[in-house]
């Protein structure tokens, strides 16, 4: 059941400066869940139901936003935090004046189905990439990377023939860098999320012929739940993109379904692990019906059937029973 | 025996309302409150439908409500020709998407509360098809990524194929399988997507005295800096919001000074093709205009790149001008094989359109065009493709059942454990070719994947009964012992052991 939202926002500062000439407003603030920060949540103003500023919180749940001036007697924009796994309206902020140099806002999440982790969450380490990328275009990678990884898994799932609902996957970014040849820490991070999966990776700018550059990126995409002796191998993929510009589509779409149908494997794992064998009989027909759509996806040779069929055997057994 | 798409409408529905023409509408859907809710049913009386919703935008490109735009006018472009056809666009002009999502994660967003409107809306507006998407900033270019869901209505089985067996009240059905395609993603920048040649049009009742205007920006609250007739080429250069930037042709007469830039609405442009295909076509007119002289004849294979374009006739109906053999002339649109759009999906749609319409041929023209776009390991819509292929080969009748079982056969190596693939091609196998045991192996196939699949069930049930029933010269072939035997097997191993 999803809880009542409860925002509690505390209007800081506002006014002092003030400068009829400034063309931005400025917002700044905490993003906290029962006092932790948020990294990584979306923060998002409205003015009249249009985006007029976004920004990511940092590590400490901080963030900093500008917004255009108002531009007439409506003084009023609306603050969205965002961040899966929990629940936000909006807050609003009413302003006496055009605009104040520096208002402040915090805002306090709650927790969907009381889960305060990231539950069916894929989680993107920040890939590193060595040699002449600009930083910008790393960092640009890198922010849009979760969200095209996302809506892959997104139009792989909805492509599936399901009757019951598809399972509803998240993909973000990692709050802590993880090292790609730490698979401890990979797992160990995935774990403490209660994760889906933990995709890692890294690039290096290489010189191909002539005076052409490409990104040679490592992949890998290591699913956390286990059942039983039933577990899915690293899917570890390499790769050369063109270098300018670096688009993160061509990443998930070099990949095609792969990610998608490991994601969608990790869901089911992680299904089975939490009921513990306490699953009803239509739960286990929709994990069923789940990996034979999935399977329906697949090619004659695909990596994953192995372990897709054995889950499967091990649902028929339980319904057999 | 005869092939057919299941309609209970059927012959009625394409005689009595073949009148109605093709149309667009747009209707706000997203009021507050009622996400997902149209102010009323549009195109009630038109018999195949799809809505188009407004992109979802959630990283500000402000090019949701164009690109959808954009995509109902290539479908509505793609159909011209075929009456009884519509396309609703749901549209958002007050910001509700972005408030809606605005109070939740983009992901769970999309993944329930858009699709659910979408389904919803097409619920609504009783219509087959229901498209939707999302557009993204990827490393300075756009990544769109568009959905299609298809509906299937009480009263108009259009996935399902039915063969109908003579002199039996039996009728054997086989669906489809799949009711969501994932289409694949457009990217690229917003230059080389529709940085190109639109061609100026008056949409407006009342005409356009004055020609069509020109903005100093991309707002209608902008300058207006000159006019241009209908029908002149223009080069886009970008697309902002809803305004294209564009290139202005020499013998525009500024009435205002700019600052360089000219801007028009995309409502104002009519979206011709850039290149057009043709296929193995002898002794081709070639004109002086449109509808004009005949200059010459030729015989047409391949691809054109299109060097001017304009409408013609009482229907408005395409024509392109090409080179051929070094010179130019004008061909009928009405000859093209097939032609650029800028969503490729548009050629899938369209043979979803003159399939659930009864134009198997055509239909069928339409997704090899589209197959011929698709990455090629993109196996999962290829299969879908091909099934959709086969399916108007076989509705089409006559000789087309053993190219059509050859498609399915296709499919099946694309993706061998779908088992809708086995089913349909198990009514292939047993309308068009009489073979029972490839039909008995082709279900058993299917239930060997999933022994709950109920298409293959059905089928299964359906044929037991017909073997039983089996009494005339017609279907005497039923009548074996053998395939009953086998039958009632696969019957007592999965169907009854349920």
């Amino acid at each position: 059941m999803k809880h009542s939202t409860k925002i509690l926002a505390f209007f800081g500062v506002a006014l002092l400066l003030f400068s009829p000439l400034a063309e931005c407003c400025m917002l700044s603030g905490k993003v906290a869940h029962d006092n932790v920060p948020i990294s990584n949540a979306a923060l998002k103003i409205y003015r009249e139901g249009k985006v007029i500023g976004n920004t990511t919180t940092l590590a400490d749940g901080s963030y900093e936003v500008q917004y255009p001036e108002f531009p007439d007697l409506v003084r009023v924009i609306k603050v969205v935090a965002t961040k899966p796994g929990y629940a936000s309206d909006g807050l609003l902020l009413f302003r006496q004046q055009a605009c104040a140099e520096k208002d402040t806002m915090d805002i306090e999440l709650d927790s969907i189905n009381g889960i305060t982790g990231d539950s069916n969450t894929i989680f993107i380490s920040d890939y590193k990439i060595y040699g002449q990328a600009q930083a910008e275009l790393t960092a640009n990678f890198n922010r849009q990377l979760n969200k095209i990884v996302y809506h892959k898994i997104l139009a792989y799932s909805s492509n599936l023939e399901l009757k019951s609902v598809l399972p509803n996957i998240s993909v973000q970014l990692a709050d802590e860098p993880l090292d790609l040849t730490n698979n401890v820490g990979i797992r160990q991070y995935g774990h403490s999320r209660k994760a889906l999966g933990v995709i890692v990776g890294d690039a290096e700018v290489v010189d191909v012929e002539g005076d052409e550059k490409r990104l040679s990126l490592l992949s890998v995409f290591t699913t956390i739940p286990i059942y039983r002796n039933l577990q899915i191998a690293q899917l570890r993929i390499e790769d050369q993109l063109p270098l300018s510009p670096i688009r993160p589509s061509r990443i998930a779409e070099n990949l095609k379904d792969a990610w998608a149908r490991q994601a969608v494997l990790s869901y089911v794992l992680q299904q089975l692990t939490d009921k513990k064998g306490t699953w009803s009989r239509q739960e286990l027909l929709s994990l069923n019906e789940l990996l034979i759509a999935v399977r329906a996806t697949m090619p004659a040779n695909d990596r994953l059937l192995e372990p897709l069929q054995q889950m499967i055997l091990v649902i028929d057994q339980e319904l057999d029973r | 025996m005869s092939m057919a798409r299941s309609s209970i409408l059927g012959v009625t529905l394409f005689l009595c309302a073949s009148s109605i023409a093709n149309a667009g509408e747009a209707l706000p859907c997203f009021a507050r409150g009622e996400f997902g809710s149209c102010p009323g049913p549009v195109l009630e009386h038109v018999a195949f439908k799809s809505v188009v919703l407004q992109y979802v935008d959630p990283e500000g490109t402000e090019l949701g409500e164009s690109l959808a735009r954009l995509l109902q006018r290539e479908i509505l472009e793609s159909i011209s020709d075929l009456p009884n056809a519509g396309v609703i666009l749901a549209f958002d002009r007050a910001g509700e998407i972005e408030s809606a999502l605005g109070k939740q994660d983009i992901n769970v967003f999309l993944q329930n509360q858009y699709h659910v409107a979408a389904m919803s809306i097409a619920e609504q507006q009783n219509a087959q098809m229901s498209i939707w998407g999302t557009v993204l900033p990827d490393g300075g270019g756009l990544y769109i990524q568009t959905f299609l869901t298809l509906r299937q209505p009480e009263d108009d089985q259009w996935m399902t194929l039915t063969l109908s067996l003579p002199r039996s009240q039996e009728k054997l059905t086989a669906s489809l399988g799949r009711s969501s395609v994932n289409l694949p993603a457009v990217q690229g920048t917003n230059a080389e997507l529709f940085g190109k040649r639109f061609y100026t049009r008056c949409a407006r009742k009342t005409g356009c005295p004055e020609g069509i205007e020109f903005h100093s920006g991309p707002s209608q609250d902008t300058q207006v800096i000159g006019y241009l007739p209908a029908g002149q080429p223009i080069e886009a250069v970008e697309l902002h919001g809803r305004w294209f930037r564009v290139v202005l042709p020499e013998r525009f007469k500024p009435i205002a000074s700019s600052e360089g830039d000219a801007w028009i609405n995309l409502y104002y442009l009519d979206m011709l093709a850039q290149d057009v295909w043709y296929s193995g076509l002898k002794n081709v007119n070639l004109r002086s205009r449109p509808g004009g002289e005949v200059i010459g004849k030729a015989d047409l294979n391949g691809h054109f790149q299109v060097l001017n374009a304009a409408r013609h006739g009482k229907w408005r109906q395409p024509w392109y001008q090409i080179e051929v053999d070094g010179s130019k002339a004008w061909v009928s649109g009405s000859l093209i094989n097939r032609r650029s759009y800028v969503f490729p999906e548009v050629h899938l749609i369209a043979g979803l359109y003159r399939y659930g319409l009864g134009q198997f041929d055509r239909a069928a023209r339409e997704f090899e065009v589209f197959l011929k776009t698709l990455p090629g390991d993109d196996h999962v819509t290829r299969a879908t493709t091909l099934k959709f292929l086969a399916i108007s080969r076989l509705a089409s009748g006559d000789l087309e059942g053993r190219r059509a079982i050859s498609l399915l056969s296709t499919a099946a190596k694309l993706t061998p454990y779908d088992p809708s693939v086995y089913t349909l091609r198990a009514l292939a196998n047993i309308g068009n070719e009489k073979d029972l045991v490839g039909t008995t192996n082709d279900i058993r196939r299917a239930l060997m994947l999933n022994r709950r699949d109920q298409g293959a069930i059905r089928l299964l049930e359906g044929l037991i009964s017909a073997a039983a029933g089996a009494n005339t010269v017609n279907n005497s072939y039923l009548k074996n012992v053998t395939f009953s035997r086998e039958l009632e097997n696969l019957n007592n191993e999965y169907v009854q052991r349920r």
